[in-house]
């Protein structure tokens, strides 16, 4: 069984915006690792079973990996706060 | 004297019609047997203090029924049994809600599912397991338990669930009942609380194939609040139940889901002899193979996930959902929110569908996935192309024990395998009782139609009801 890493767990529950403990990340590696292997044989369908589908390739943009902007637009914001936009407030408290 | 408890729509209707009964005294009696038999089931989480006016010519006049705590309704607790929803009430009625009270439906409670409708089992609601009304150690399939177990249980006649990959036709087999689901479009979604939007569809649970027919006449018409709603010139079903099956009905049995690794073997023999039966009301039976469909789980554990990942991303503690108190900063604010919201469940398929969404994943997955499906359509097209109906076993298993697969989730995913094929095609299917194991567990017999089919399953599934007696088989509980 291929693992999903403590650190790749950790970037999809930041893209999840879920704070995970360190517990719930090894559990997490493990819960994930096991779908994804099962889920992972969709790939396998169109090299072993298929030669030639051509009506249902093509449909979606190469998957690359882009850098993101980063902390850079946030420090060019009128305000900020680390790695926040700073909002001003509508209702004073 | 009838037995009230285990009565069908229609024998209700009658006994109202020919004022053997009032409207209210049936209600009555069946508010007050959710009141007795919930403590032991937890099928239901709200029983309403309902003020109903009966207008006798409604069709549901008298009727009640149960909906699942994923549809809104208009100042009912609407939680989709998540603790980031423990607060919500909804400020407006689901379609299907306003469709029943316009046919003078009473709808007297809101039924458990698992947490977002995540789940083969009711285990992972917020409010606690749903058992199984035939073997209370036993669960009732998901995620639409609450409901499988409030009609199996004679607690309503009828109830909604909601289906994503099976979670109607699943419990419907595990509770021993009739769970449809309709063609992707048929019923209207506005105001179910989306899991996976290309797959989410309203079912009906029903004792019978007749009181099914009802329900989804009531139910299914176009609706502009729903973009994926269909345009269908006939919503007519209970007319087409003659009680014969269709000139010539031409069945596939799907060989590589029957002959499947994994299958019980009761579950086998009850499907073979289901086979039989159909064979002997005239139907051709044939043998088809649709290689993709040992892929649908796959894709389908892909593509919901995906789709739950976006569409639960509303829930952050800001938008919608209780916010943790315990935060200190936005970043928290979310993560805190939607941690301690979520159930591990539903935190790990978001997860999941995120991770198949990245960018360097998801073209292995998610693309995979959709091209899988794409393959699995034209398969199913060019299937009913020579056959009228496709036929296999709803699960591969009877009711687990509870607690069976805490260990093994992915065991625990695979329970959609038979179902989720319907899902990813959008075409309907229906299961209904067809045996009982010698532990005196129902199994579930599934039949699926081409696109809009509704009227040739009901039709051919009423026919089977009228030679067997499955679905007159109850639990017993009290």
């Amino acid at each position: 069984m291929s693992r999903i890493t403590h650190k790749e767990i950790l970037k999809i529950a930041a893209i999840s915006n879920i704070i995970l403990s360190e517990n719930e990340i090894e559990q997490m590696s493990v819960g994930l690792s096991q779908v994804l292997d099962y889920a992972i044989c969709v790939a396998h369908y169109f090299g072993d079973v298929v030669t030639q589908k051509n009506e249902v390739f093509g449909s979606f943009r190469p998957d690359i990996q882009k850098i993101g902007l980063g902390t850079e637009l946030v420090m060019q914001s009128v305000q900020h706060d680390a790695d926040y936009f700073v909002v001003p407030l509508i209702l004073e408290q | 004297m009838h037995n009230l408890s285990f009565a069908s729509i229609a024998l209700l209707q009658d006994l109202i019609k020919t004022k053997q009964l009032a409207p209210h005294e049936v209600i009555t009696f069946f508010k007050n047997r959710c009141e007795k038999l919930n403590p032991k089931l937890n099928a239901l989480l709200e029983i309403f203090q309902t003020n109903d006016s009966f207008d006798p010519t409604s069709p549901l006049c008298g009727i009640p029924g149960v909906i699942k705590n994923n549809i809104c309704m208009k100042g009912i607790k609407t939680t989709a049994a998540s603790k980031i929803l423990d607060t919500y009430y909804a400020p407006y009625n689901a379609t299907v809600i306003d469709r029943l009270y316009k046919a003078g439906a009473s709808l007297i409670a809101t039924a458990n599912l698992d947490e977002f409708a995540m789940g083969s089992s009711t285990e992972t609601s917020f409010f606690g397991a749903t058992k199984n009304p035939w073997n209370l150690s036993c669960v009732p399939g998901g995620s639409s338990g609450g409901s499988a177990a409030a009609v199996a249980a004679g607690m309503v006649p009828w109830a909604l669930g909601t289906e994503t990959g099976g979670s109607v036709r699943q419990p419907a087999a595990f509770c021993g009942i009739v769970g449809l689901k309709p063609t992707y479009g048929l019923i209207s979604r506005f105001g179910l609380i989306a899991y996976g939007s290309s797959l989410d569809q309203v079912g009906i649970f029903s004792r019978t194939v007749k009181d099914c027919a009802l329900i989804l006449e009531l139910l299914a018409g176009n609706d502009p609040l729903d973009t994926t709603s269909v345009v269908e010139k006939n919503y007519t079903y209970s007319a087409r139940l003659s009680g014969k099956l269709p000139e010539k009905l031409h069945i596939g049995v799907i060989k590589n889901a029957v002959e499947a690794q994994g299958i019980d073997q009761e579950v086998a023999a009850a499907i073979q002899t289901a086979i039989k039966a159909f064979e002997k009301m005239g139907a051709i039976i044939s043998e088809v193979q649709l290689p993709t469909f040992d892929y649908s789980a796959a894709a389908y554990f892909i593509i919901s996930r995906a789709e739950a990942a976006s569409n639960l991303a509303r829930f952050d503690g800001i938008r919608y959902g209780n916010r943790s108190m315990k935060a200190k900063n936005l970043s928290e604010v979310y993560g805190l929110s939607r941690h301690d919201g979520f159930g591990p469940e539903v935190r790990k398929r978001i997860m999941v569908g995120n991770y198949v969404l990245s960018a360097g994943h998801a073209g292995q997955f998610y693309e995979n996935a959709q091209r899988v499906v794409r393959v699995m359509r034209n398969e199913v097209v060019k299937a009913f192309q020579s056959v009228d109906l496709l036929l296999m076993p709803t699960a591969a298993t009877p009711a687990f024990q509870s607690g069976a697969y805490a260990n093994n989730t992915l065991e625990m995913d695979l329970q959609d395998y038979f179902t989720c094929p319907a899902n990813l095609t959008g075409i309907p299917a229906i299961s209904i009782p067809c045996g009982l194991t010698k532990a005196g567990l129902p199994i579930g017999l599934q039949l699926m139609g081409g696109h809009l089919k509704e009227g040739l399953l009901l039709q051919s599934t009423d026919a089977y009801q009228k030679i067997t007696d499955w679905h007159l088989k109850n639990p017993i509980i009290e």
